[in-house]
């Protein structure tokens, strides 16, 4: 009995921290987007044939993990095959957030070229615990 | 050291290559216990000291890889990639690489 009552404060309390962090998270990463909206992250690994003054790779990275209440979701969609729609926000989150950390390191740069993401499971085989993501790609600066 | 992703160092003309450069890094993840009671974070969210740690691995990665270079005589890296392994329960191995060249 003391083991449900735990369980259901865990599954309900992670279920509205993290929903709020989560949520809190994405406003802050819309905010972001928006302001960084002129450089642009480019998959292609030439832009424009403009004259380059300067020319270096840059890097974001970010980890995030799940709650408690995103791993009993995941566990329990797996058992039927469905999507797991929980385990792709935070996909989603991780991303954009490595993308921005990158344009962020490209601070005055015209473009970022051949942008590629990698990503790393963080944690136990059997478990979505969290996930690293790497953004990173050449950011050019054209000569004025 | 110049670096980059794609072949080649927009603005300047490569003279040289000097074939493949690599560094790699394998950390153990016991190492940091912080790390482990932070995946047991219930709520989410960002592992701050892991995000730090892999970005200094991958760094560390990335300056074996330009040493490397620089006892080649190249002043340049081109098309660098990374690459991940398991290598050992709890240890992540993380692997940079690319093609050392010198530029003009």
């Amino acid at each position: 009995m003391e083991d449900l009552i735990l369980f259901a404060l865990l599954f309900c309390g992670s279920y509205l921290i993290g929903r709020y962090k989560e949520k809190k998270h994405f406003a802050d990463i819309i905010r972001r987007e928006k302001e960084l909206l002129l450089l642009p992250a480019l998959t292609m690994k030439r832009a424009e044939d403009r004259p380059v003054a300067k020319a270096e790779m840059v890097t974001g990275n970010v980890v995030i993990a799940g709650d408690y209440f995103k791993q009993v979701m995941a566990q329990l969609a797996s058992l039927f095959g469905m999507r797991i729609a929980v385990a792709e926000s935070m996909m989603d989150r991780a991303r954009r957030e490595a993308l921005l950390r990158m344009k962020a390191q490209a601070a005055g740069a015209d473009a970022i070229l051949n942008v590629r993401f990698e990503s790393m499971k963080i944690g136990a085989r059997d478990k979505v615990a969290g996930v690293e993501v790497l953004a990173f790609g050449t950011a050019v600066y054209y000569r004025q | 050291m110049d670096i980059t992703n794609i072949e080649t160092i927009p603005g300047k003309t490569i003279i040289a290559h000097y074939g493949l450069v690599s560094g790699s890094t394998v950390r153990s993840k016991n190492a940091f216990r912080d790390i482990g009671a932070s995946l047991k974070n219930i709520f989410g969210g960002e592992l701050k000291s892991y995000t730090k740690l892999l970005d200094e691995t991958r760094q560390e990665a990335v300056s074996r890889m330009t040493e490397q270079a620089k006892v080649l005589g190249a002043n340049a890296v081109v098309n660098v990639r990374f690459a991940t392994s398991d290598v050992a329960a709890g240890a992540a191995e993380i692997y940079a690489y690319g093609t050392a060249v010198r530029v003009e």
